[in-house]
């Protein structure tokens, strides 16, 4: 195994480039480093001007996310050695606006993960005067959607977000599902209508990618697909009992 | 950090007149900065270093001395910061000098304070003065930054409420009188 290898980071400056383009690096090829490390290693070694996102270094924060040869991924559990001989290829993450280097411009998730409500929704007036009581079970239903860490790889690898901006995307619907299969919760109803519009749900063609590349094992594709049986029932109930039968 | 920087009037607000001190601050210091020629990294790694080794768990006057003379030398070098990002747009380099300075800052601070605390006393322990002092040294330590720059350690007492302080022991020792309690 050689004891270097090149890593071509896709760069960009607001304030001095008109597209992105590509700048090699060669570092050392470590057994042990993540992408992330040759990163920090770029940075601290060979070119303070890179940027990046990251923080955690252990697939908990979600900050790193980037494309690596062609495939969505969290940088810090990417082993670099997988690319050998090389070179590595490291971009930001597709359909977002990039703001600088491999920094994206994440703001549309945001306002859609807003839009889904991704807290427990309470109809009651008062607080309780007891936490709510959750059987195991109950947590079984939901708990793989909890997982998510809003890393945003599932609208890099979303065709269908890239195709349509408007589309709400899988990881708000994965966590919008969270929240409505969770025993605790009254606001199903309230999310049911941002996500029966058209942008919501039914611009999911089930292609599975967002699934495929989660990195916490989250299933967005169940999620909406869970949805749109869920919408299909309430529209049929709706003439079938426009008086409102729930 | 915005390009748009504010004119204070004098006696504007003063939290206003602060902030536009520390934007010229950041602005002439670190990102229209071109001379540096010391890196981020090596400096920060070297602090690492010499705090591990100096002021570990486990201090002794030399160690703790020669540490603080250390870092004060790299905070005479951190003067001369090398920036290579000048970017108004997510620039990760002046987050990372801004810190290293303010880290700078800690460790001085740290080891001041435990060169004058000549006890050992929770995770401060002096292998040169083993024992707790409560006369001299029940009390918190102030630190701020003198004439020179460097830090001043004074003292502030400590009200005792519920806990005493008392001898951190286990098993057997326990039994007779230390009290597990600070």
């Amino acid at each position: 195994m050689a004891d270097t290898i090149v890593i071509e980071v896709a760069r960009y400056s607001p304030e001095s480039d008109a597209e992105p383009r590509f700048q090699k690096y060669e570092v050392p090829l470590r057994g042990d480093w993540m992408v992330l490390d040759a990163l920090n290693y770029i940075k601290d070694k060979l070119d303070g001007s890179l940027t990046y996102r990251w923080s955690c270094r252990m697939g908990i924060c979600g900050s790193c996310g980037m494309v690596v040869n062609g495939y969505e991924r969290l940088t810090c559990e990417t082993l670099l050695a997988q690319f050998a001989p090389g070179p590595v290829r490291v971009e930001p993450l597709r359909h977002f606006p990039i703001a600088r280097d491999l920094v994206i411009d994440m703001t549309d998730f945001l306002d859609k993960l807003t839009r889904v409500k991704p807290w427990i929704v309470r109809k009651d007036k008062t607080p309780p005067p007891r936490e709510y009581i959750q059987t195991p079970e109950q947590l079984g239903a939901f708990k793989q959607y909890s997982n998510c860490i809003n890393c945003m790889l599932c609208y890099s690898a979303c065709p269908v977000y890239g195709i349509d901006p408007h589309f709400i995307g899988p990881a708000a619907l994965a966590l919008a599902e969270r929240y409505n299969l969770d025993s605790r919760d009254q606001g199903a109803d309230q999310r049911l209508d941002i996500l029966s519009q058209h942008d919501g749900i039914w611009d999911c063609t089930v292609i599975g990618e967002c699934s495929e590349v989660c990195p916490k094992e989250v299933d967005p594709s169940l999620a909406i697909q869970e949805f749109k049986l869920t919408a299909t029932k309430e529209w049929f109930k709706s003439f079938l009992m426009p008086w409102g039968g729930k | 950090m915005s390009s748009t920087a504010r004119t204070v009037l004098p006696g504007a607000n003063p939290v206003l007149a602060l902030g536009s001190d520390e934007e010229r601050r950041i602005e002439s210091g670190y990102l229209r900065k071109s001379d540096g020629r010391e890196k981020i990294s090596a400096l920060r790694e070297e602090m690492q270093h010499t705090m591990e080794a100096g002021a570990g768990i486990y201090r002794v006057r030399a160690s703790i001395a020669a540490a603080a003379d250390k870092i004060a030398d790299i905070q005479e070098r951190y003067k001369a910061v090398s920036m290579e990002d000048h970017s108004r747009t997510f620039n990760t380099q002046l987050i990372a000098a801004l810190e290293l300075g303010f880290l700078l800052d800690v460790a001085e601070t740290i080891l001041q304070c435990a060169l004058q605390r000549e006890e050992s006393r929770g995770a401060h322990q002096r292998t040169d003065f083993p024992a707790r002092d409560d006369i001299k040294f029940l009390a918190h330590s102030l630190v701020s930054k003198g004439s020179n720059e460097r830090p001043v350690v004074s003292y502030m007492p400590v009200t005792i409420t519920r806990w005493p302080p008392g001898k951190r022991v286990y098993g057997e020792q326990s039994k007779d009188g230390g009290h597990d309690s600070h």
